[in-house]
């Protein structure tokens, strides 16, 4: 840089007393009909925790099903139903708007240097049809549930007697909460960076909230229509997908994988922004291969949209097509992999503070090596032949969306969490929860793989009792994983009634968001800030405020 | 070939399948072939492979097909060609009443238990269970209200007679209660009477006392 104005004219620590977002105002109106991020994204996570526990209960009811050959609780029909239902909710309510709807909303205006995003009410709407969809998807429940899996697959979803028309519309309206937020994201980091926020001073979180926004804006709206066919075509019999109409089966699956590939990346690259800024943070060292890290995430923007028929290598599409997909699909591990080895040669020499976001951060760095690596042997045309719809898939991305993205959320939460409340949890505790969840996932997730590789199909309400001992020890490491969850929930709350006060700066983070007053006022900061340094540059670590309680 | 319940193909010999769905999608997969291919309604499909050690494999449907998708499953037999000579899928016990209610019961899992439930749980068809009662040591049917081809509805007391046409024309003389009369059932005219016969006797080991 050459400009020599003060670092950042931000005040931090003990000046004043202002109010700060949390009691700047009182009472439910103050909270419903919010228009400040911070609390929007509070009030998603809530909203998405919740989901996010209501699937874990469908999983580990699964699990405990499995523990006998022949079903252990429920009938064939009723597991079917459970299993749609975890599938339902962890992807359309807690993955896909978990990152962006409640980390994304209370940390990027804030690194972005604004008091708010570019459009507040829109911003309040798109949570709003988030409480819309989840009140649709809980009243399907009601009038007869659904079990046709959370892909829809035609014509079985056309066929069946559940409640498929209206979680169809629960997932067009998510679909559009997931639009407007990509819209209002895409729009904030556009107009409202702060003066010399250049483009590649941005943290890595925002190039990654913004890679996944132009994702959301571009493939949901397919989803949207592909559900909506689907309703049509159960109320009107049209003939789209049904074969008994002169419909095809196969055009709904490349309808909806034209979505749902890319809504995997929707889900992942909020996840990888927020590793980026938790090795750095934690490391107290700049982000090795910055920009390869940004760019890395458009070209797996782009990519993805490229590469949907990995998912049909069975489905009798044409050959040709199939080798074009699984060549394309090789193409995906590259950027991948870029990151990966930019956040362990990051971690390199740095000096590494084993903080609870740290371990959950090192936690996502194994599992998703090996999530992702499952997924290039997947991406091989002849091996996913014998691989494809088999318990191998179904740890393959469990070690994606759960083992990766929900602990990259878990990490993101712990790192923000002094952030957002001003209030620190048990640390002992919280790296005992991470233990105990990294060693249950595994048990949990480990036995598929070999299962798979052996054959067992997925979706199955009862098997064969060759893979009796993988399933048992599948369940035993699931409920692992819960009690590991449960404690993670347990101190956390309890940080919330009893926690100690947290530092101005509790990691020492010199992006903005942590050069804001903790827990920031209602419009962030108290003079707009500017920019004179590059991003991660912690010569600037102003490091009174890690030893300066929040007010 | 018709084979109801097993596969039996000859080891060292490429055995190839055209494979078709009349209602939702499903998957043909034999993990021990490294095998799947999904099987699509309103389409044919093939898949083939090459069998070389002789054996006993899982045989099962890889595509989510519904309430009983994991019930779908079969053995396929890798046999050598001298024993696939001997046609060892045709061995059919029927010498006593037990084993001809045995061999019926395992023809109704291979062939209708899909439609069929045999303990008075309504489905697709109708349910197996007290079709006949036990009056002695005589089984007598029950009487039901079908529809004739002309339309009409008539009663008629359910019989072996009106069980094998009920397998082999099963939509002349459907029961006429809904949801029974709108829904209609694949024929079996392949079926041969011994086949038939053990399919009755498994029915009338359903019977009510």
């Amino acid at each position: 840089m050459t400009t020599h104005v003060p670092a950042l004219d931000i005040h931090t620590g003990e000046h004043g007393s202002k109010p700060n977002y949390l009691n700047v105002t009182k009472g439910f109106k103050s909270w419903a009909l919010t228009l400040d991020h911070k609390r929007i994204g509070l009030m998603y996570l809530i909203g998405v925790t919740a989901a996010f526990l209501a699937g874990g209960l469908f999983a580990l009811l699964v699990r405990l099903h499995l523990w006998e050959p022949h079903g252990a609780l429920f009938t064939n029909a009723t597991y079917n139903q459970v299993f749609t239902l975890h599938g339902v909710f962890m992807v359309f309510m807690f993955v896909i708007p978990a990152i962006p709807g409640s980390l994304g909303n209370i940390v990027l205006p804030l690194m972005l240097g604004t008091k708010d995003v570019a459009l507040p009410r829109l911003n309040l709407l798109s949570f709003y049809l988030w409480v819309t969809g989840t009140c649709l998807a809980l009243y399907s429940i009601l009038v007869g549930g659904f079990d046709t899996g959370w892909t829809f697959y035609a014509p079985y979803s056309l066929y069946t007697n559940k409640a498929v028309v209206s979680i169809g519309l629960a997932v067009f309206v998510l679909g559009f909460s997931s639009i407007f937020t990509g819209l209002n994201f895409i729009v904030t980091t556009h107009k409202l960076r702060a003066p010399g926020l250049t483009w590649f001073r941005m943290p890595l979180f925002v190039w990654a909230i913004y890679a996944t926004s132009i994702l959301q804006v571009l493939a949901t709206p397919v989803l949207g229509i592909t559900v909506l066919l689907v309703a049509f075509e159960r109320l009107y019999n049209i003939g789209i997908f049904d074969p008994r109409l002169g419909g095809d089966p196969v055009l709904f699956e490349h309808f909806f994988w034209f979505y749902s590939h890319p809504a995997v990346y929707i889900m992942v690259l909020p996840a990888f922004g927020i590793i980026s800024e938790l090795v750095s943070v934690h490391s107290r060292k700049p982000l090795f291969g910055y920009k390869l890290i940004a760019f890395s995430s458009l070209a797996i923007a782009v990519i993805s949209f490229l590469v949907w028929g990995h998912h049909m290598f069975t489905s009798g599409q044409s050959t040709y097509a199939m080798f074009a997909f699984s060549f394309l699909t090789f193409f995906v591990a590259i950027p991948t992999a870029i990151k990966e080895f930019s956040w362990v040669a990051t971690i390199w020499k740095g000096s590494i503070a084993l903080n609870s976001p740290m371990l959950y951060t090192l936690a996502f760095l194994i599992i998703f090596a090996i999530g992702g690596l499952t997924g290039v042997i997947l991406g091989a045309l002849n091996v996913d032949i014998h691989l494809h719809d088999t318990y191998f898939v179904v740890a393959h991305f469990h070690y994606v969306m759960m083992g990766s993205i929900a602990l990259a959320f878990f990490a993101g939460l712990h790192h923000w969490w002094p952030k957002m409340f001003g209030v620190m949890y048990n640390e002992g505790l919280a790296k005992i929860a991470c233990g105990i969840i990294f060693v249950g996932f595994n048990a949990t997730f480990i036995p598929q793989f070999i299962m798979g590789s052996r054959g067992m199909p997925r979706r199955y309400a009862t098997y064969v009792e060759d893979y009796e001992i993988f399933h048992k020890a599948s369940t035993v490491g699931a409920m692992v994983l819960g009690a590991g969850v449960a404690l993670m929930v347990g101190y956390l709350v309890h940080s919330l009634l009893a926690g100690k006060k947290a530092m101005q700066n509790q990691w020492g983070g010199v992006t903005l968001d942590w050069l804001s007053p903790t827990p920031p006022p209602l419009e962030n900061f108290d003079t707009p800030p500017v920019v004179t340094h590059e991003v991660y540059d912690y010569s600037t670590l102003d490091l009174k405020t890690l030893q300066t309680p929040v007010r | 070939m018709q084979s109801f319940n097993e596969l039996w193909v000859e080891v060292d010999k490429p055995a190839a399948f055209t494979l078709q769905s009349t209602d939702v999608l499903h998957a043909f997969s034999i993990p021990a072939m490294r095998i799947k291919r999904d099987i699509v309604p309103g389409r044919q499909q093939t898949a083939w492979f090459h069998p070389t050690v002789v054996g006993e494999y899982h045989l099962f449907c890889a595509e989510y097909c519904g309430d009983d998708h994991s019930k779908m499953y079969t053995k396929l037999h890798v046999v050598t060609a001298e024993d696939y000579a001997k046609k060892p899928w045709d061995v059919l016990k029927d010498s006593t009443p037990e084993e001809a209610a045995a061999s019926g019961e395992n023809l109704y899992k291979a062939l209708c238990i899909s439609c069929h439930s045999v303990n008075g749980t309504p489905g697709t068809g109708p349910s197996w269970k007290g079709l006949y009662t036990k009056q002695g040591d005589a089984y007598v049917g029950r009487q039901r209200e079908v529809v004739m081809p002309d339309g009409s509805t008539q009663t008629i007391t359910v019989d072996d007679a009106y069980i094998t046409e009920s397998i082999r024309k099963p939509n002349d003389k459907k029961v006429a209660e809904l949801p029974y009369r709108a829904n209609n059932m694949s024929a079996f005219p392949d079926l041969d009477d011994r086949r038939v016969n053990c399919l009755i006797a498994y029915m009338k080991k359903l019977a009510d006392n």
